[in-house]
């Protein structure tokens, strides 16, 4: 009895020191920092100040924000265009095919995803793999404009975040009860309409939970928009990386981060407030 | 059920998942305005005749017809026949309202016509005013009932229902099995219904259809199928019997001669057996009589024996005998007024006979 408490209260203690020192310390010290002016030899100076926020309402910004959230809802919407297919057929699936769909949504996790995104230049770059099948086939004449662009940025990011859509979506289908779709047959619903008013409504929850695991981390992922996008396109994330590493304006950054995480925030909880309202309230 | 047309037709009907056959040649026809069970143990092929009827399955040969048109290639959407689930199957995101009203909102009926007809059948299986609640604020119960309206609201040619009373509690269950009862007889709508539990069969059905490893091994209405079992698999199936060894020793004009567990005695069959035939002969447990050595009616008694255990059951006492040759039987007596005296001991002999002519004598095989 004691043994076991001491093992609860010393395992919590643990935790808590791990998440106070590597968690809730710096995430206090990015607020701190966000008020604070810049000093270029020490990086900041200890004088209070809002300009760090104000500058926010810059255009600039504000356009950087904007095709950020383009950006990450497309990314998402791609997810999910691509994902929910994957995962009703996934579920659906035999017992051995559904383990060898399901390895190879994880296989890619095993290597940093870094790494495939160069795998990535080495397919969309003008003299590519993509390309040169094209024009071996004779279906082009000249390399296609590929990499460095918004589309490769997309695929990039698309390509990295499925997992992340397809597995809720395949947890939420293989609970989805067969006896009720023969019910919604048995009560005269072709296929379309035992989608939309039992299929689609039942699995909404993991419609919802692929989206924020796609669309909040799609805001960050800021090496993909440099590699693939060849830093043409100023995103958020990589804007709070080059106010870290090359402009060494630490406040600014700091500043970006801790509005990205009350935007992120303010997402999760019209999550929770959505997913509520789909338990209370009828559909349809 | 004669004179009667068949609202449902089963043809040489047989159905096989990969090398299992879970039904062999099943033909059947059910009478329009019709309540029939099929009764039998799980696997032997109910349920899988149920979902054909639905159209969940289709036969790998034979047909079906309903209402006189071939059904195998109509998908279940397309067919007039409605299901009541064992597990109900309802629409967890939809509320009591939503449920019923999907078929007819499937059907694209009129906005009006549809609340006046969910809010009737509603009230006709007791949930008025529940219509706003979802299923998983209803008891199972009430589960059952919203069930029940969601099918019949629709008005089907034929109602199928798979063991839909099984997760209720016994209670509910036998109270639920007058109401469907008298639904049926009200509605006149044909219900085919699924269930391994004799007694339910009984109360509700028509007709019984026993099924045992994708054969329809005895139909008949359930007092044919109690009183005169076909063969050995539906006796013991259909409530607790006592099974004697005989074998058939000679002929009188109104009986057999046999010998039966070691003992001489008299058999009533309706149908021959030659000499030297050994038989099986089936006695319910309230179709036997106990008496103490000293009575009267001992004499003509079979077999002689000793009281093993008596269980009080309010109406009846269930008596096991050990008869000689070690055979242990089970009797029933029941209270009444005049015969005050059933009050048996362990230990205490009795003897063993039967009410002349209903046993049922089986071939051994």
């Amino acid at each position: 009895m004691t043994e076991t408490s001491l093992f609860k209260r010393l395992s919590i203690g643990v935790i808590s020191l791990w998440l106070v020192f590597f968690a809730v310390v710096p995430a206090g010290l990015v607020v701190i920092v966000s008020f604070l002016s810049r000093d270029p030899a020490q990086l900041v100076a200890p004088v209070p100040t809002f300009e760090n926020y104000t500058r926010f309402f810059d255009p600039v910004f504000y356009q950087v924000f904007l095709d950020s959230l383009v950006l990450a809802l497309s990314t998402a919407l791609a997810c999910l265009a691509v994902g929910y297919p994957f995962a009703y057929i996934l579920a659906r699936s035999r017992r051995r095919a559904k383990s060898l769909m399901l390895m190879l949504v994880i296989i890619p996790f095993w290597t940093s995803s870094l790494i495939r995104t160069y795998a990535l230049i080495i397919l969309l770059k003008a003299n590519g793999v993509v390309n040169s099948l094209l024009i071996a086939l004779g279906l082009i004449d000249e390399p296609l404009m590929m990499l460095y662009t918004d589309g490769a940025v997309l695929i990039g990011l698309v390509y990295s975040l499925l997992p992340f859509m397809i597995l809720p979506l395949y947890a939420q289908m293989e609970k989805l009860d067969v006896s009720l779709l023969e019910a919604a047959s048995d009560l005269y619903a072709g296929k379309v309409a035992r989608f939309f008013h039992v299929t689609l409504p039942l699995t909404t929850p993991g419609i919802v939970a692929g989206f924020m695991l796609t669309f909040l981390p799609s805001f960050c992922m800021f090496y993909i928009p440099d590699l693939l996008g060849g830093a043409k396109t100023m995103l958020v994330g990589n804007l709070i990386k080059n106010q870290f590493l090359t402009s060494r304006d630490w406040p600014f950054g700091a500043a970006a981060s801790i509005i990205l995480t009350v935007l992120m925030v303010v997402l999760l909880a019209v999550y929770r407030q959505s997913s509520r309202r789909l338990e209370r309230e009828p559909a349809a | 059920m004669t004179g009667r047309e068949p609202i449902i037709d089963i043809r040489n009907v047989s159905m096989r998942f990969d090398d299992t056959l879970v039904l062999d040649d099943i033909s059947l026809s059910i009478a329009n305005g019709e309540f029939l069970t099929f009764l039998g143990p799980s696997g032997c092929g109910k349920t899988t005749l149920l979902r054909l009827l639905a159209g969940f399955e289709s036969p790998t040969s034979g047909d079906i017809f309903i209402n006189g048109q071939r059904m195998n290639d109509v998908p279940p959407h397309r067919r007039e026949v409605n299901t009541v689930f064992q597990s109900y199957a309802l629409f967890p995101h939809m509320t009591v309202f939503e449920n019923v009203a999907f078929g007819l909102r499937r059907k694209k009926l009129p906005a009006s016509e549809i609340k006046g007809r969910v809010a009737e059948m509603l009230a006709l299986v007791k949930l008025e005013g529940l219509g706003g609640r979802r299923p998983a604020q209803l008891s199972g119960g009430q589960q059952q009932r919203v069930a029940l309206a969601r099918a019949v609201v629709n008005r089907p040619l034929v109602l199928l229902l798979d063991e839909p009373l099984s997760a209720l509690d016994f209670k509910l269950r036998t109270q639920m099995q007058m109401e469907l009862k008298h639904l049926q007889r009200r509605l006149g709508i044909t219900f085919v219904f699924v269930t391994h539990d004799q007694a339910e069969a009984f109360a509700m059905s028509d007709r019984v259809a026993v099924m045992s490893s994708g054969h329809i091994t005895q139909r008949g209405t359930p007092q044919e199928i109690y009183e005169n079992p076909q063969n050995l698999f539906v006796a013991s199936f259909v409530g607790e019997i006592n099974i004697l060894d005989a074998v058939i020793t000679g002929h009188a004009p109104d009986h057999l001669e046999a010998t039966i567990e070691g003992r001489r005695g008299a058999l009533h069959s309706r149908r021959d057996y030659p000499d030297g035939q050994r038989v099986k002969v089936l006695l319910r447990p309230e179709d036997l009589r106990l008496s103490r050595p000293e009575d009267p009616e001992a004499a003509e008694a079979c077999f002689s024996g000793v009281i093993k255990e008596c269980t009080y059951k309010g109406a009846t006492v269930d008596i096991q005998v050990e008869i000689e040759g070690g055979k242990a039987l089970q009797a029933t007596e029941f209270f009444n007024e005049d015969s005050e005296d059933i009050d048996y001991r362990p230990g205490e002999p009795v003897r063993v006979s039967w009410v002349r002519g209903w046993e049922t004598v089986l071939p051994d095989d």
